[in-house]
């Protein structure tokens, strides 16, 4: 009875180590995070004297359509 | 292939124990993890940006997700960046389930669930999350993040659930002084709650006893 009780202990703690060592082993450092390139932002290029475009509105004067930058966590 | 409502919750969590730690296995015997996966060998992850370039679907594709970091001054300080994932609601519309906090090792950190205007789209509540989940099955064809992220949501449906209840409360917290639509949208309120994740001692619960 007590080999049977050794046995199972040890079966557990084996298991165990098996999860963690698995764990460890995807414990893989990211590469660090830079800010966005420019490139990715939109640019608008606007000639002297011209008008400013409203800054809540598109092209057709209606509310601008909610983006990333009004949800930054849409899809 | 499984249906969870076949299952008792017993069998549920040691079902799911087992598939996360199959996926698991399977990146640690290539030295990966879920956001390596997702960055596809990218040299620079760009803030703001969404990984996979693609998206990520699975379960056929009922479920999204996307990985990805803000400056570090709006996240949680040992955080390198987050998956956000969502669920197909019908007619087109996908609803915000929750967020994953990841560590710089590609680890877990929490769950956590964010105010309406951060993600946009319906919301969803408790009760349409379990529906979703519940009758929504597993696809052996989808990516190994994808069964990753999905044997996740399942093993952790009660703490998502948990977290959804405390969001709606907090919530209402805010009500009492101001309109339900202005909270959603209150650019103030960001992370409404959140939800710990240990891993290796859920695996060790369900895995071993």
């Amino acid at each position: 009875m007590k080999r049977k009780q050794s046995r199972i202990i040890i079966g557990t703690a084996i298991s165990a180590a098996v999860i963690a060592v698995a764990i460890d082993h995807t414990r893989q450092r990211l590469p660090q995070a830079e800010k966005q390139l420019a490139s990715q932002d939109a640019v608008i290029i606007i000639d002297e004297g011209e008008e400013l475009p409203a800054e809540n509105s598109d092209d057709c004067g209606k509310p601008a359509r909610r983006g990333r930058q009004a949800s930054p966590c849409s899809l | 292939m499984m249906s969870v409502r076949t299952v008792e919750t017993g069998q549920h969590d040691a079902y799911w124990s087992q598939q996360l730690f199959a996926c698991i296995e399977e990146m640690a015997a290539h030295d990966t993890n879920a956001v390596l996966l997702a960055l596809a060998g990218a040299d620079v992850v760009e803030t703001e940006r969404h990984y996979p370039d693609d998206g990520l679907r699975f379960s056929h594709k009922h479920w999204r997700a996307f990985y990805h970091c803000h400056e570090a001054a709006t996240q949680h300080e040992s955080e390198h960046g987050h998956f956000h994932v969502f669920t197909d609601i019908g007619g087109e519309q996908w609803a915000h389930v929750a967020g994953l906090a990841i560590d710089m090792y590609g680890q877990p950190l929490h769950w956590f669930a964010v105010n309406r205007w951060v993600t946009d789209g319906p919301w969803l509540d408790r009760k349409q999350f379990l529906h979703q989940l519940n009758t929504s099955v597993d696809n052996e064809q989808d990516s190994l993040l994808g069964r990753w992220l999905y044997a996740l949501l399942q093993l952790y449906q009660a703490e998502i659930s948990d977290l959804l209840k405390s969001r709606d409360e907090r919530v209402r917290s805010y009500t009492h002084t101001l309109e339900l639509e202005s909270v959603l949208e209150q650019q103030e309120i960001y992370t409404l709650a959140t939800k710990e994740i240990e891993l290796q001692a859920m695996l060790e619960k369900h895995l071993l006893h």
